[in-house]
């Protein structure tokens, strides 16, 4: 395969970067009218028009009556992360109706090898040091430890998504049982569900999801806040996991 | 769901392939599950080597994929962070239901108007249907609106009961449904004027106009429970005078021939009455022309607060006060209601109700009517 043919993709491939514009566009400020979006993206009416039908008919977007929105496809896109196990739109809509939780940072955070990576996020009331994002990443392992959120997963989970991103990232079999390891021995060692401090700075409590995925749900907290009612927090997370599966 | 042939990105109505076979290689790894190397990519996608490397480039540069130290692809940041956009704006594009019992009451007219205006902020459309004051027709009409995919409705309904099977489909469906102006049973929330406090103040004004003695009698109307709390509270006011005689209820039908028609019914069993109070304006208008016809003393209360209710209050009768309701404001508060809703928000609870005001002679002056 050559390197170069793919650092060109975009040169080969110009409608995937104008298609990408298209989508940042809707993104910000969707519901876009057809007018709007030649000039947004520097394309002439007639390729904007064979973007926007090509766009529509494969799901990227759909037709509003007020323009053009962001489609069905990418929500789709987005539970391959997760597989089956969590509903999105459900953690959403649970979130927002929680009496203890709504006022919480919740998150959906997919362990991915040994990275965290945030699929979706609920912002609450608190002002956190770092507020987590949809898309957003975090290194797991920092060669000796590991931030709490991976020794949350129980072990079978954990060394399935270490082995399913090995090549991935680059994970030797030596630091996957390291990882192991270390998991194994916080999990003793701390017990039960615990607010951490996760290096971005947040206080953390995270529950696994059920299902056989890496997917956890997170409470943000700030530091040094009054302490949140764990027992409260946790059960409302653990209803939540339960309700958006 | 379009159909589609795997792999060729050949989704109808594509004149751009690389955007149909983009979507197609995502969805295969999403799909697989995991990492995946070009070679597996091609064999599955059926694309050809160089357009897959391509496209995986380009994509990579876009962040939808990212490619790993042993130069598989997995799913990109970028895929959340739309994800999540697509998620949010869900809430923008809306389609709105509106069911009204017919489009002759100005009342009606103006919570449509209302709620287009609303959607034009709010980049959303509405679906209007009237029902004809016919039960069975709104029902079809809600079924329609359940089946054709609209995402919150409100009702303003002609029977309080009746469409209980429908509400609970459009729960099943996760659809909102809003009832204003008068409940109906299953509806998830309703806005509605206080309607017994509009027909306990014009039963009481119409009694301090007859110094506390006299006959009245009642025009009522639909069977729903917003003309069933006005005529109730009518008659809890009633009560307080024993020297007033309620000697006859008669039902209207929300238009100005069925109120002539009521009128003529009252007036051939009672020909001395001192007052009527009837449950909406557009029906007053009705028995206000056969008491002019007539030329007869008898007083009107009723509700709305219109225009020409109000005309005639200023004028001196025979409608001397009507219980304005907001019709606007009502629609707003169900289409926010409908929105809360829908977010999964949690109400204080399950029915808004709005206070009516009065207007006299004495209060017309600052009041802004509808219609």
């Amino acid at each position: 395969m050559n390197r170069g043919d793919e650092r060109r993709g975009t040169q080969r491939a110009p409608a995937i970067g104008r298609s990408a514009r298209v989508l940042e566009l809707l993104a910000h400020d969707g519901p876009v009218p057809w007018s709007r979006v030649g000039p947004a993206i520097g394309l002439a009416k007639s390729s904007t028009s064979d973007l926007l039908t090509s766009l529509a008919a494969s799901r990227w977007v759909r037709r509003a009556e007020s323009g053009f929105m962001l489609g069905g496809l990418l929500p789709e896109l987005c539970a391959g992360f997760v597989g089956t196990d969590i509903d999105l739109v459900q953690f959403g809509l649970e979130w927002a109706a929680d009496p203890v939780l709504h006022e919480h940072t919740v998150s959906v955070q997919v362990i991915q090898g040994v990275e965290i990576f945030c699929l979706e996020v609920r912002i609450g009331r608190h002002v956190l040091p770092l507020t987590p994002r949809p898309g957003s990443r975090v290194q797991g392992w920092h060669g000796d430890r590991g931030e709490p959120a991976l020794a949350v997963l129980s072990e079978p989970v954990l060394r399935s998504t270490l082995n399913c991103f090995a090549g991935f990232q680059g994970l030797t079999s030596s630091t996957r049982e390291s990882i192991l390891e270390w998991a194994a021995a916080e999990r003793s060692e701390i017990g039960g569900p615990q607010i951490q401090r996760a290096v971005n700075g947040n206080d953390e409590l995270s529950l696994p999801c059920p299902g056989d995925r890496a997917v956890l749900l997170t409470a943000h907290l700030p530091p040094d806040a009054p302490p949140a009612n764990l027992p409260d927090l946790h059960q409302a997370l653990s209803t939540l996991s339960t309700l958006a599966g | 769901m379009q159909d589609r042939h795997p792999g060729t990105g050949a989704w109808p109505g594509l004149r751009v392939p690389a955007v149909g076979r983009a979507a197609d290689l995502l969805q295969l790894i999403a799909d697989v599950g995991r990492p995946m190397r070009i070679p597996e990519l091609v064999r599955e996608s059926g694309l050809p080597r160089t357009s897959t490397v391509s496209l995986c480039g380009a994509l990579t540069e876009e962040r939808l994929l990212v490619r790993g130290a042993d130069g598989t692809y997995w799913l990109g940041p970028r895929l959340a962070e739309l994800g999540s956009a697509t998620r949010s704006t869900r809430a923008l594009g809306l389609i709105v239901g509106l069911l009204v019992p017919n489009r002759r009451n100005a009342f009606f007219g103006v919570q449509i108007d209302t709620l287009a205006a609303i959607a034009a902020d709010q980049r959303a459309q509405v679906q209007v249907e009237s029902a004809e004051d016919d039960p069975d027709r709104q029902r079809r009409q809600l079924d329609r609106m359940l089946t054709g995919g609209v995402d919150v409705i409100l009702i303003n309904p002609v029977a309080a009961l009746g469409f209980e099977d429908a509400m609970e489909r459009a729960r099943a469906q996760g659809v909102p449904v809003v009832a204003i102006d008068a409940q109906t049973a299953g509806a998830h929330a309703s806005v509605t004027s206080d309607n017994t406090q509009a027909g306990i103040s014009a039963g009481h004004f119409l009694a301090r106009v007859l110094s506390g003695r006299g006959s009245v009698a009642i025009i009522d109307g639909q069977p729903i429970t917003a003309m069933a709390d006005r005529v109730a509270g009518f008659r809890a006011a009633m009560a307080d005078y024993p020297r007033i005689a309620v000697v006859g209820q008669v039902r209207g039908m929300h238009d100005r021939a069925a109120g002539r028609d009521s009128a003529l019914r009252i007036f051939h069993d009672q020909p001395e009455i001192d007052g009527i109070f009837v449950i909406n304006d557009l029906t007053a208008y009705g028995v206000a022309e056969v008491i002019i016809e007539r030329g007869l003393a008898t007083r009107i209360v009723t509700v709305d607060g219109s225009a020409k209710a109000v005309d005639q209050v200023r004028a001196g009768g025979p409608i001397i006060a009507t219980a304005a309701q907001d019709p606007a404001r009502i629609a707003r508060e169900g289409a926010h209601l409908a929105a809360v809703l829908r977010t999964g928000g949690r109400m204080m609870q399950g029915t808004v109700l709005l206070p009516t005001r009065l207007i006299t002679t004495e209060s017309w002056l600052d009041y802004e009517p509808w219609g």
